[in-house]
């Protein structure tokens, strides 16, 4: 069953109900222990492919069966929060508000405020020398910052974090450019945004969702080895008698 | 059918720890081979989604009854399985010992008086 070499097809339709998955526990349920119960299920997804296509049926039969004995994802997903004791939000507007566009939206507009504000008091205050470098600096680090912590905390599949900062930049570019300033400083402002901000966003989201998934795993491992050497140390009656006299001390 | 299938998965709900904690009594698993495992010795009359299995693991794990480590498989894929802990053992017992009484009881109960 190990020999079983999922199509590239295979792997993408597990990659979106990942994905489906995922989009119910953003914000519920921590970075690692979503990543962790996805390895699970994708490794319980993938041997029961091996199953069916080893029975004799063609991958895509294979793949319709793993899915129905596994579960809808959705219904999976909030299964699992309930299982967990996570209360999942049962209205449209409060699954929007905690949904990862809201939370993208936020991380991305507070930067964006702050260096319009900055633009704003530049203009009007000419005088103010710490005022230019200020704002370059934030113009420059606002999408870096934004972007990464999009990257790092919001999504698990980084090419969804580029779409996603490429959609929230180009928004918050027009509505700061052209809303806030109808002028040309607005049409400055919203060129350099989209211009600087775009690409810049872009690449931190892409860059920390990419480290997140490379190194998130990395350390888990670490982690687990640790243990079992721990747990090899010591065996575990050891340990529950050893804590058990602690706690009579 | 369906009404058949709903009565099932109520009945199954509460005791679906009970059928992990057995299951891994023989020894560690991964997720796929505890359901695996539990179609085998029900000769698939259980019906469940295998979905199902993975809250009741990670409540059980986080409770101390199991304990998951994580492995490779061939294919390079991460993979946790999950073994009894002496708690779990002792869970176990105890689960089983009401899961014991309660079918006597039940069974009491609807078996036609004389």
């Amino acid at each position: 069953m190990g020999e079983y070499q999922p199509s590239a097809i295979a792997e993408r339709a597990i990659g979106e109900y990942a994905d489906r998955v995922i989009h119910q526990w953003v914000g519920r349920l921590s970075y690692s222990e979503r990543q962790a119960i996805l390895d699970e299920v994708r490794d319980h997804l993938f041997e029961l492919m091996a199953e069916a296509v080893e029975s004799g049926v063609s991958e895509d039969e294979a793949l319709a069966t793993t899915l129905t004995e596994f579960g809808d994802p959705v219904d999976f997903a909030q299964g699992y929060l309930e299982g967990r004791g996570v209360k999942y939000p049962d209205t449209k507007v409060k699954r929007f508000l905690t949904s990862s566009f809201v939370r993208a939206y936020l991380y991305f507009i507070v930067p964006g405020i702050v260096c319009v504000n900055l633009f704003q008091a530049m203009a009007l205050d000419r005088r103010l020398d710490w005022i230019l470098p200020a704002t370059v600096a934030l113009t420059i680090l606002g999408p870096l910052v934004a972007g990464f912590i999009t990257g790092w905390s919001i999504e698990d599949r980084f090419l969804r974090c580029v779409r996603q900062a490429v959609f929230l930049t180009t928004f918050v570019s027009l509505v700061s450019g052209l809303l806030l300033w109808p002028k040309i400083e607005g049409l400055v402002l919203a060129a350099t945004m989209i211009g600087l901000w775009l690409p810049l966003g872009c690449l931190a989201a892409a860059g920390g969702a990419y480290l997140r998934q490379t190194y998130a795993w990395k350390l888990r491992k670490e982690r687990s080895q640790r243990r079992v050497e721990e747990e090899a140390a010591e065996t575990r009656p050891d340990r529950h008698f050893v804590s058990a006299i602690r706690e009579a001390l | 059918m369906d009404d058949h299938a709903e009565i099932e998965r109520e009945l199954l709900r509460g005791n679906v720890p009970l059928l992990i904690l057995a299951t891994l009594r023989d020894g560690p698993m991964h997720g796929y081979a505890i359901a695996k495992e539990i179609n085998r010795r029900t000769g698939n009359s259980l019906r469940f989604k295998q979905g199902s299995l993975y809250p009741v693991l990670t409540t059980l794990e986080n409770n101390g009854h199991l304990a998951g480590d994580w492995t490779f498989t061939g294919n390079g894929r991460p993979r946790k399985e999950y073994s009894l802990t002496p708690l779990g053992r002792i869970h176990l017992a105890e689960r089983l010992s009401i899961w014991e009484k309660f079918c006597a009881a039940v069974q009491f109960v609807i078996q036609p008086s004389h």
